[in-house]
């Protein structure tokens, strides 16, 4: 392989990446940023996107090689395991928000979904002929890979491309939710949950809906990885991967999409998967090791000295309507009302 | 005979072992403003959560204009008719102003993901309707230039009155202020006094729990004296102010 | 072999486990309103550390008094140097919940390089010479199961005795009351997350005692089990924590004897969770829970 082809599959890879991670960093910022929802278990749903992916993607479990046991293998043609694996990610959120989501206080309800997390591992682990365990599901086929030879650069690039239609499309359902009386709505929830109850809003509705939706938002991300590294293990999606994305967003910037994107290209593509091209050290424990060090201290370090991120929440100004203020006091003559 | 707007019969209920509110019974009917004073640890701030939908009671019932709402929560509360102030700072503090009064409306089509998604034109209008109301409550109490200020900025007295103003946002049928003057300085005590005033000539029903003796004059036509969770006196602000229980609990304890 | 005796034997053996855990995480919260996720990782390193040191030839109750030092230390550190510092800048739950999380990951992953990745045992330690109705124990369980009884009648005595105690649950109610009846509520929260600490440690030595092979991340997973029992016995609540290790020990171990599966233990204390979540979210012993509105 050629060095040009060579430094080509460099820059898709962190592409994608990159793509993956703003996904998933733009629903976390919904669901934390916008609405103050702590969904510790938020990987548990990027997982459940890329199972479903692939789960309807391959074909059935002895067929595939004859080595892996799990549910399903329905082999269906893209983008259907995608569009599916979305709606998996909603309908999985809606248990999964009952449970905590109605009269929790916020740290009490993070720490019952950081179990949650921890149990999912658990429990995929311990049942194998599921979604075969600690191996997990490989020999994905990649989408589209029957029209362009998958390994080429050709096809390399047009996943590129696939990750970034997702990704504005993401960014452009958040923008708009953000934007609506919905999105002020949770972020009065986020500010004061109690008062927002007092004004009329009905907490329990806008904490599960937007659970809902940045749930089928990681469930498509999770859809795009699995698509393009064509495997997934419980490895991918332990516990502590949910700090990361969080991570991203405290750095970035909450409640601010451009934040996310900051957030996304700074921790986990740069650090987390940038650091895998760099010649490793000795021993991966001690590289790996050192990745989640750095991201414990980078949390610390940004709560107390820059809570806000770099790229903080933007105001929201409106404009008052079409017609002359009359002013105050001293008798100024009124003007006309249009 | 009209519905009363706030009917409150036998209401109890237990904080930390103690009644708080030992059986408390009254009526309102629609129009005045009621006052509600006592001591500090009569049951007051209980009372106004126990109407307000803040605290359940295990025992009695609160009757919104013959609804009983006892057991429905705030946010069912709010949008039958109840609007409340809160005593201790309960602004957005990360939404503006306006975002702050807006939010109290209700906006059927914006508030599904659905309708934030696609009937952007609908609620786009409605939005312009609501818009419109708080840029004139916000002249009427002359803070038409914080319009644009994030909420959590503004002074002790600017955050109240964007709270009272929020309040009358959702055109409530009964107003709970829950210590609308507390810490608040004397010069916003007066201009606060004035709102409340020009919104009692509106025929606004209000029920104020206040400490500042003097604005309970001024504003309420009838004061209820609260003392260890029980109702010990009602009346005019000047009968009550004689009665002996009041003097000793209240002035001197 | 009797399985009621292996039930309630095994089940005792992992409650005392979970009660020193869940009595140590509950008081943490108690006083400081903190729901701390490191102390799982602070169990590792006492664990690790008191294993090191055991190898090294000290005996076991050696290794317990090194693994309580290390218990204490660490916490105490820990609330020292992040979670006061940021409540002096009225931090909320949130932040501070997060903070925890990132200090477990950075200790897991310093003790995951000092330690390296393999997993650590005691292996056998001696004969199962205590029998009951066929069922054999070893001296060191049943040692355990003692020393954790020892433990928790302490804590009661504290709490119910000792002006410590009482200072204690001042501060937990109210601490600006506490500190205007002349309470020194800065040294009673140190005293108590050394305590906690304490608790924390010999917690780590137990689970190394108890689970088969342990590392790094295992303190961690036993987060689930300690938080359920927790919640089960009312958070905040010091005999809701023993009530709540108890109940889950006996069940959990009964589950995973009828299943079969050792992974029944983490599921059934999940089950636990949730039931208890979706319907007594305060717990059983609901008074802190209810106050510090955690539910309602």
């Amino acid at each position: 392989m050629s060095g040009a082809a060579g430094w080509d599959f460099v820059a898709i890879t962190l592409l994608v990446y990159l793509g993956v991670n703003l996904i998933a960093c733009l629903g976390l910022n919904l669901q934390y940023g916008t609405a103050g929802v702590l969904n510790f278990a938020f990987i548990v749903f990027q997982a459940v996107g890329a199972y479903t992916a692939a789960l309807f993607a391959v074909g059935p479990s002895s067929g595939n090689g004859g080595f892996q046991t799990y549910v399903g293998g329905w082999r269906l043609p893209f983008p259907l395991p995608w569009i599916i694996a979305t709606v998996a990610g909603a309908v999985v959120a809606v248990p999964v928000g009952l449970v905590g989501l109605r009269r929790l206080r916020s740290d009490y309800q993070a720490m019952v979904m950081l179990v949650v997390s921890l149990i999912a591992t658990t429990v995929v682990v311990s049942f194998p002929g599921f979604l075969n365990g600690s191996a997990g599901i490989s020999l994905v086929p990649p989408p589209l890979g029957t029209l362009l030879n998958p390994i080429s650069v050709g096809y390399g690039w047009m996943y590129v491309g696939l990750t970034a239609v997702c990704c504005l499309s993401v960014f452009v359902v958040v923008a708009a939710l953000a934007r609506s009386p919905l999105g002020r709505s949770w972020r009065a929830m986020r500010d004061n949950e109690v008062v927002a109850g007092a004004v009329g809003l009905d907490v329990t509705r806008l904490r599960m809906l937007v659970f809902v939706v940045g749930g089928a938002i990681a469930a498509l991300s999770g859809a795009v990885l699995v698509g393009f590294i064509s495997a997934w293990s419980p490895d991918a999606w332990l516990y502590p991967e949910t700090f990361a994305y969080f991570t991203a967003l405290i750095v970035g910037g909450l409640g601010n999409s451009i934040g996310a994107l900051i957030g996304a290209v700074l921790v986990p593509t740069l650090l987390l998967e940038g650091v895998t091209f760099l010649p490793t050290f000795a021993n991966p424990t001690v590289s790996l090791g050192l990745q989640w060090i750095i991201i414990g201290v980078v949390i610390i370090g940004f709560l107390w000295f820059r809570p806000r991120g770099i790229a903080p929440e933007r105001k929201n100004v409106l404009a008052p309507p079409a017609r002359t203020l009359t002013l105050p006091g001293a008798g100024h003559d009124k003007a006309d009302m249009s | 005979m009209a519905v009363a707007a706030l009917e409150v019969e036998e209401l109890r209920c237990t904080l930390g072992g103690v009644e708080a509110v030992a059986g408390i019974s009254f009526s309102v009917r629609e129009g005045p403003t009621v006052g509600l004073i006592g001591p500090n640890g009569a049951g007051k701030s209980t009372l106004v959560g126990l109407i307000a939908g803040t605290r359940l009671p295990y025992a009695g019932t609160v009757r919104l204009f013959g609804e009983d709402v006892s057991r429905l929560p705030a946010w069912r509360r709010s949008r039958a008719g109840l609007a409340r102030t809160f005593q201790l700072s309960s602004e957005f503090a990360r939404l503006t102003v306006l975002e702050n009064l807006m939010v109290a409306c209700r906006d059927e089509a914006g508030e599904t993901i659905w309708g934030a998604l696609f009937r952007r034109r609908r609620w786009r209008a409605v939005e312009r309707v609501h818009a419109e109301r708080a840029w004139e409550l916000l002249e009427r109490f002359r803070l038409e230039h914080k319009a644009n200020e994030y909420a959590g900025l503004l002074s002790g007295g600017e955050k109240r009155m964007v709270e009272i103003m929020r309040g009358l946002m959702s055109h409530p049928r009964v107003l709970l202020l829950d210590e609308p003057m507390a810490g608040i300085n004397p010069t916003m005590r007066e201009e606060i006094a004035e709102y409340l005033w020009s919104l009692k000539r509106d025929g606004l029903t209000m029920i104020m729990v206040e400490h500042e003796l003097g604005a309970v004059e001024r504003l309420c036509d009838t004061v209820l004296v609260m003392a260890n969770g029980r109702l010990i006196g009602q009346g005019k602000y000047s009968e009550v102010i004689e009665m002996g229980e009041v003097v000793d609990a209240y002035i001197n304890g | 072999m009797n399985q009621f005796v292996l039930i309630v034997g095994s089940g005792l053996i992992t409650a005392a486990l979970l009660a020193v855990a869940g009595v140590g995480f509950t008081l943490q919260f108690s006083v400081t309103n903190v729901l701390n996720i490191a102390y799982g990782s602070i169990m590792s390193a006492a664990a690790l550390v008191a294993y090191a040191v055991n190898t090294a030839g000290a005996n076991l109750w050696v290794s317990g008094l090194v693994a309580a030092a290390t218990g204490a230390t660490f916490s105490l550190a820990i609330n020292r140097g992040v979670f006061r510092p940021f409540e002096g800048r009225r931090a909320g739950p949130f932040t501070l919940i997060i903070l925890s999380l990132a200090i477990s990951l950075i200790l897991e992953n310093v003790l995951l390089i000092v330690g390296g990745p393999h997993f650590f045992s005691y292996g056998r330690l001696g004969q199962p010479s205590v029998r009951i109705e066929g069922v054999g124990f070893t001296p060191a369980q049943v040692v355990m199961v003692a020393v954790a009884g020892v433990l928790m009648f302490v804590v009661h005595a504290m709490q119910k005795w000792t002006k410590l105690g009482k200072a204690m649950r001042a501060t937990a109610t109210n601490p600006e009351l506490a500190r205007s009846r002349g309470v020194r509520t800065a040294i009673v929260v140190d005293l108590a997350w050394v305590i906690s600490g304490v608790l924390c440690g010999l917690a780590g030595l137990f689970m190394g005692i108890i689970v088969g092979a342990f590392n790094a991340s295992t303190g961690s997973s036993l987060l689930v089990p300690i938080i359920a029992g927790v919640v089960l016995g009312g958070i905040g609540s010091p005999y809701g924590a023993m009530l709540g290790a108890l109940i889950i020990g006996i069940v959990s171990e009964a589950a995973a004897s009828i299943g079969g599966l050792s992974a029944f233990k983490q599921l059934v204390a999940f089950a636990v969770l949730i039931g208890m979540l979706l319907l007594r979210p305060q717990g059983i012993f609901s008074s802190t829970a209810a106050e510090r509105g955690l539910a309602r």
